[in-house]
């Protein structure tokens, strides 16, 4: 059973750090995908708009061809602008067409008065027309079919008459074009903002999980480090117990060694008892129900009382037990679980000190501020490194590893003892300047004041 | 001759009532509180026996007898401890140890079990029908050195093996009853387990057999208990 515990959260851990290296290497593919496809990159753009450009070209083309068919047709009867207007549906705005034919050359005058910028020169029979336009025809012209494309530059000289209009001078309408690239700038900022969104979404997940997984993991070895402590705990006095027990009846003894053995199974039963009442403790302070029998105490005198308890133990592992307790302090506590919270720190004073070189000290002061009294207990002990100082008063928590212990204990005095003085209105706080250097705790209860 | 036994136990109650009580029956006895305590004296005294709680400040009894046996020390070692799970027991006697006992244990299971390494231990350190150094099949071991020669080269035993592999050794081609196996080896017929005494044959196979998962020397008998064949024998 031990072994499938340690080994299982493991497996998930691999499982789960998988899992969230998959989700991520997705996430950065689909970002990248995104943003490289995006429709309206710049070449399909480009490619887009040169075949609208190529079609305006050759739609001018075109067009020119139907021009030259109904001016041959008309030839005879052509006049002023209106006519043609009328015959020549869609022409654009020009400003003068010469017809040069058998009957000489005739000039109709046009519609506009704009400056000549090109020409269109087409056959006509054995004759030809030349037809001149504006910038702003060609213009309204391009506005009305091909919306993107502008005319660009006036007349090319190089180019014949007939290609007045080619693909040379016109261009794409850089606000369209703005536009688009826009849209697809905005595109990628999209997709890169989403996809940083869900990658930070997942990774949150993951650490929330991975958390999750290390915290029920910390209670599992939490449990077990109890399981083990108070394997050993119950067992240990039992053991001696037993030993000393079937000692007594199987041998013979001298009266004085016979009384020895008895003293040191008596002091083994009180060890279990004290043992059991904390796991019992420990289960009825757990519960929601438990209100403790507040009562006016004199807290000076009760003090007083469980420092005597203790000091005689404390002087004979050699540690010197100060005390300062001014007379006259009350609170209202419910005073079996206050000895249980105060013994409980003492004895871990005691536990903690004695098996340090060098001086050995417990100091026991009451002090008060307005409103509440302050018990402090202070050790030159082995210390609690600031990790360790974070989970004291966790249930079960023991520093150090449960196989190579120095002091026996539960792993639930501190934990008794926080849940005591929080029924009690109180707070209780832990310092030490780290591992070697001593703890001091300090519990603090709401005062009466007189 | 007195027989030195060295307790090594935190707990002062207990070691106080095993010092009492070996010393009663004629042994001298050490008692020390903690691992490295333990492997000074170790290092420092002829000790025959070591009681070795597991759970002990500064270095735990498993380490204790890790480091022993890494020194080539070939002293008995009886664990107690607190825990008593078959994986605790296994690993216990992985490492070296000679036997285990459960807290809270039987005064006179106790002295027994003490006993019972101390005649084993007798009848291990007297040649017999098997030579110290036994040859068989290309393979060889050595019963005072605990060392060995395998199929897959050299091999380092642990003493309960090498009492196994004598005892079916001096029996060869002969079913070795189970309870035989354990009066022959431990002494007694209390413990260890079934899973035990095949997690020992499986360290042997392990250690000279050239396909461990088809045995052709050391063969279950089902319902039987184990026989050693010699390659001789089974061609």
């Amino acid at each position: 059973m031990r072994s499938l515990t340690t080994r299982q959260p493991r497996r998930i851990a691999v499982i789960f750090w998988i899992m969230t290296a998959l989700f991520v290497a997705q996430m950065t593919w689909w970002i990248i995908f995104q943003v490289t496809n995006v429709p309206g990159d710049i070449v399909a753009l480009e490619r887009s708009l040169d075949l609208e450009l190529y079609q305006a070209a050759d739609s001018w083309r075109t067009w020119s061809g139907r021009l030259s068919d109904s001016l041959s047709a008309s030839w005879s009867s052509l006049t002023e602008g209106e006519v043609l207007g009328g015959r020549l549906g869609g022409l654009p705005a020009f400003t003068s067409i010469e017809l040069e034919g058998e009957s000489g050359p005739r000039t109709i005058p046009g519609s506009s008065n704009e400056p000549v910028i090109g020409s269109l020169t087409i056959p006509i029979s054995q004759n030809r027309a030349t037809i001149y336009f504006s910038t702003e025809a060609a213009r309204d012209w391009l506005r009305i079919f091909f919306p993107d494309v502008l005319y660009k530059s006036g007349p090319d000289s190089s180019k014949s008459p007939g290609d007045a209009l080619t693909v040379a001078r016109l261009s794409i309408d850089p606000a369209k074009a703005e536009l688009v690239l826009e849209g697809r700038r905005g595109r990628v900022r999209m997709f890169v903002s989403e996809g940083i969104f869900f990658l930070l979404l997942i990774l949150i997940g993951a650490l929330s999980i991975h958390r999750a997984l290390r915290q029920s993991a910390a209670l599992e070895r939490q449990q077990q480090n109890f399981l083990a402590a108070v394997t050993h705990e119950l067992k240990s006095p039992l053991a001696s117990i037993r030993l000393f027990s079937e000692t007594v009846s199987a041998r013979e003894l001298s009266d004085a060694k016979r009384r020895e053995v008895m003293d040191k199974i008596t002091q083994d039963v009180i060890r279990l008892e004290e043992m059991v009442d904390d796991v019992l403790e420990a289960a009825t302070l757990s519960r929601e129900t438990y209100h403790p029998q507040l009562v006016d105490t004199d807290l000076s005198a009760a003090i007083q009382s469980y420092s005597e308890l203790y000091r005689p133990r404390a002087e004979r592992a050699g540690i010197r037990w100060q005390t300062q307790i001014p007379p006259g302090l009350r609170a209202r506590t419910d005073y079996r679980h206050l000895r249980r919270a105060v013994g409980a720190v003492l004895d871990n004073a005691i536990k903690y000190s004695q098996h340090v070189s060098g001086d050995k000290s417990v100091q026991l002061g009451l002090t008060h501020s307005d409103s509440e009294a302050i018990i402090t207990v202070a050790d030159r002990g082995v210390g609690l490194s600031p990790a360790d100082q974070k989970r004291v008063f966790e249930r079960f928590f023991r520093a150090g590893d449960e196989m190579t212990r120095r002091v026996a204990g539960s792993g639930l005095g501190l934990y008794l003892v926080r849940e005591i003085v929080d029924a009690h209105g109180g707070r209780v706080s832990v310092h030490s300047d780290g591992p070697g250097k001593g703890t001091t705790i300090e519990i603090r209860l709401p005062l009466i004041t007189a | 001759m007195d027989r030195t036994i060295l307790i090594v136990e935190d707990e002062a109650h207990i070691a106080e009532g095993l010092q009492l009580n070996l010393e009663m029956e004629g042994y001298r006895a050490i008692v020390v509180g903690d691992g490295n305590a333990a492997l000074e004296i170790y290092r420092s005294a002829p000790i025959d026996l070591i009681l070795l709680d597991v759970m002990l400040p500064g270095i735990s009894g498993i380490d204790v007898c890790r480091q022993i046996r890494a020194e080539a020390g070939r002293v008995p070692i009886l664990f107690l401890t607190a825990r008593g799970d078959e994986d605790d027991r296994i690993l216990g006697l992985e490492v070296g140890g000679d036997d285990y006992l459960t807290k809270p244990f039987s005064l006179k299971e106790l002295l027994l079990r003490v006993k019972a390494i101390f005649r084993r231990q007798a009848w291990f350190a007297t040649p017999g029908r098997v030579p110290d150094e036994f040859h068989f099949a290309g393979s060889m071991i050595n019963f005072k050195t605990f060392e060995g020669v395998g199929p897959r080269g050299p091999v380092s035993l642990t003493r309960k093996e090498c009492m196994m592999f004598k005892f079916l050794a001096e029996h060869p081609g002969e079913v070795v009853a189970r309870d035989a196996l354990l009066d022959g080896v431990w002494g007694y017929d209390a413990y260890p387990t079934t899973r035990t005494i095949d997690n020992f044959i499986l360290r042997l196979r392990k250690h000279f057999e050239s396909d461990p998962a088809n045995p052709t020397m050391f063969l279950t008998v089902f319902g039987a208990g184990y026989k050693f064949v010699p390659p001789e024998q089974s061609a």
